[in-house]
């Protein structure tokens, strides 16, 4: 009895420690973000003013400055962050002038749906492949199998993609060119062949 | 494999924003493959990350869509009537009256007053965005149709505030308001695909004529995105770059549009050790405060030779900061190409080869600077290294330097530099120009200075209105005596201006585009409720 009740007490004090440095880690990660930005030499209003420039006075930049709080001490900026994300505001992206967590929440659904198939198809194709490969060692399929691995390999993404669409999307036309659904088509008629046709 | 093709081939989001009930009979109709009347598909860039809120800066160029504006500029840039039915400036310039129309509605059924149209100024006055409405002291509805806008200072510019700023409607003017647009505009929001797509309608409470194209969907691709998918046929409106544009794609017409989008050296004015900027970087630069060397430059650039070569004639020479503008001084132009022209001036201006190095001195100074250019921009690189083999032969020498803007920065007030401009707005080249606009930052970064072109350029700020400010405008470019271009001081040496170039479906008139703002793509769609489909 006694013993189970000592084991019972170590896992829960193994579980605090551990959860103590993952917040003392991620307390760390901020400062450590925070002050480094805080010294870059990127200005970001001046990032996101861009090639207008010329049509935005002082008082202007000023003003930007001010709506983002970059007029407040890095410190005060910095804890006024932190007691908000305490509360469970995870604040304003400055970039989409919305909240971060409704721009995560809406980012998040459609890689997901894509890290699932790329990894089910890698799985599924790498197995099935592998074993024919495995199987037939050093006859033509093996040959065959390995050829595509190495190029697949050895050839960037981007550039492996960029060939897919040109073949399939611009000349043989079966593949869509862009996003998560037809062009122009809104998002309660979107079927869900044309969904699946687009996650390719 | 498959994971690599699906990231390229779409942008990993979806939201699904503003849905209307209505528009869904259209939808069903139309197959979203080709262009016809009811629906055109536009690969044209220009997606605001930040939502359309005029009062943050959306609609500075190009159409607002949503909303519509109290002035317009037509094609040949002439400001007309929108909202506004009649407008006029005090004599001091600083109050400025304004009628609007009675049958403007919102597209949420309300009607538009005077009250919106001054609730819209005063929110952008204090808003921190990309409009800079800093000049207004306060504005006011007199009553429903007249609104009186006050400025701390009388400023002429202040007109393009009337031209860019959306009436947006003060009941519903929230923070949500950026993603649910409502205006009085030609089009309404249907649905918004952030990093993918914008669909919009035809507004039926719009009060001009109902735009010509019922639905438009943007797609927001890259350059070579949009290229591919005018060739698929699935976009009838295409912007790509000028290194595209000699492609040919079947049933559809290169349209290039001629753009005040320019790319020049900017000269340090000043002599070396002229002080610091208030960051501590030094400013002048003893080659190129010498007036033979910036005027040298001018007239040995073959400007017609840069078009041909780099941008595959997609554009055209420029000479001053406002190319095909109404307040362009064509009389500053000049002759270039000339390289006796440009050996002479340095001559003239004690600038000889005396050690036969192929490079002039004057007073033990060679003739020679650092240009520096935005290392990831292949124009301005190839400008950069054109310009210095067209100096080479009349005995100037330039090294060709790419840099990132952090780094050129605390250079770039004692080194020549290939900038990029280009607006609507005269407020640019006031801040190019005018000595007290040089802060150590990008307004005037050669610190050039004098005094007659400042007090040219005040008098051109204070003018109550663009048509009597534009006299100045003109002057202070060159009055024959004096100027910022080639036969006055040659602060700059401008290069070139370039095209923006579109590939449009051949069934597709867009009438007749303005000389459009730096900035390819969203500029087009700046008479965008006049385009007709012209095919059955």
């Amino acid at each position: 009895m006694q013993i189970r009740e000592m084991r019972i007490k170590a896992l829960w004090v193994f579980v605090a420690q551990k959860l103590l440095r993952l917040g003392l880690l991620l307390l760390a990660v901020a400062v450590f973000t925070f002050v480094l930005l805080s010294f870059s030499p990127i200005d970001p209003v001046r990032a996101y003013i861009g090639a207008d420039m010329m049509q935005i006075s002082a008082d202007q930049q000023a003003l930007i400055a001010e709506r983002w709080g970059l007029d407040q001490p890095m410190w005060g900026r910095f804890l006024d962050w932190l007691g908000q994300l305490l509360q469970g505001n995870m604040g304003t992206s400055l970039v989409f002038n919305q909240p971060v967590s409704d721009v995560i929440a809406s980012r998040f659904q459609a890689s997901l749906q894509m890290l699932a198939i790329a990894w089910l198809l890698s799985g599924l194709l790498g197995l099935a492949l592998g074993v024919v490969a495995g199987t037939l060692q050093g006859r033509w399929p093996d040959r065959l199998i390995r050829l595509y691995a190495y190029t697949l390999a050895s050839a960037p993404t981007f550039w492996v993609a960029l060939l897919l669409l040109i073949v399939f999307a611009v000349s043989f036309k079966v593949a869509p060119i862009c996003c998560a659904a037809p062009p122009g088509v809104l998002a309660q008629e979107v079927t869900l062949w044309q969904r699946i046709h687009h996650l390719l | 494999m498959v994971a690599g093709w699906a990231i390229a081939s779409c942008s990993p989001t979806s939201t699904e924003t503003a849905t209307d009930g209505s528009s869904n009979n259209v939808a069903e109709s139309v197959s979203a493959q080709s262009g016809s009347a009811e629906q055109i598909v536009l690969a044209i860039g220009g997606e605001s990350e930040e939502g359309y809120d005029p009062t943050l800066g959306w609609g500075r160029y190009g159409a607002p869509l949503f909303q519509s504006t109290l002035l317009k500029r037509d094609e040949n840039l002439n400001i007309v009537n929108d909202l506004a039915t009649d407008y006029s400036v005090s004599e001091d310039g600083l109050t400025w009256t304004v009628t609007i129309r009675e049958d403007a509605v919102f597209s949420d059924g309300e009607p538009l007053s005077a009250a919106d149209a001054a609730d819209t100024f005063n929110q952008a006055a204090e808003s921190g965005g990309l409009t800079d409405v800093t000049q207004l002291e306060q504005a006011a509805a007199v009553d429903e149709i007249t609104v009186e806008l006050k400025l701390k200072q009388p400023q002429s510019t202040f007109v393009n505030r009337l031209i860019t700023l959306g009436i947006v409607p003060e009941h519903v003017h929230d923070d949500d308001y950026a993603r649910n647009p409502i205006g009085s505009g030609p089009y309404k929001l249907v649905q918004w695909d952030e990093g993918q797509q914008l669909i919009v309608e035809a507004n039926p409470e719009y009060y001009g004529e109902a735009p010509g194209i019922e639905r438009l969907v943007f797609l927001f691709v890259e350059e070579d995105g949009a290229f591919a998918a005018a060739k698929a046929g699935q976009a009838q409106v295409a912007a790509v770059p000028q290194s595209l544009a000699v492609q040919e794609i079947e049933g559809m017409t290169l349209r290039d549009v001629v753009s005040v989008d320019n790319r020049g050296l900017m000269f340090p004015y000043q002599s070396a050790n002229s002080g610091t900027t208030p960051d501590g970087d030094s400013i002048g630069n003893d080659v190129t405060a010498d007036l033979a060397i910036r005027q040298a430059v001018n007239y040995a650039v073959d400007r017609q030779a840069l078009v041909e070569g780099i941008l595959e004639g997609y554009g055209s020479p420029a000479y001053g900061p406002v190319s095909g503008l109404a307040w362009e001084e064509t009389e500053a132009n000049i002759e270039d190409a000339q390289p006796e022209r440009a050996k002479e001036i340095l001559a003239e201006g004690g600038w000889t080869d005396s050690d036969g190095d192929g490079i002039v001195e004057k007073d033990g100074l060679d003739a020679e600077f650092t240009i520096l250019y935005k290392a990831d921009d292949s124009i301005r690189q190839a400008l950069a290294l054109a310009t210095v083999e067209m100096l080479e032969p009349v005995g100037i020498r330039g090294n060709v330097e790419g840099k990132s803007w952090d780094d050129i920065e605390p250079l770039m007030h004692s080194n020549v530099v290939v900038f990029g401009w280009g607006s609507h707005d005269q407020t640019e080249m006031y801040n190019l120009y005018h000595s007290e606009s040089a802060q150590g930052d990008f307004y005037n970064t050669g610190y050039y200075a004098n005094e007659a072109i400042d007090s040219t350029l005040d008098l051109a700020m204070g003018a109550p209105s663009e048509a009597e400010a534009i006299a100045y405008w003109k002057a202070a470019q060159w009055d024959g005596d004096q100027g910022v271009t080639t036969k006055g001081d040659a602060a700059w040496a401008w290069l070139v201006n370039l095209d923006h170039t579109y590939f449009v479906d051949d069934c597709l008139d867009v009438g007749q585009s303005q000389v459009e703002p730096h900035g390819h793509g969203w500029p087009i769609t700046a008479n965008i409720a006049d385009w007709q489909w012209v095919c059955d």
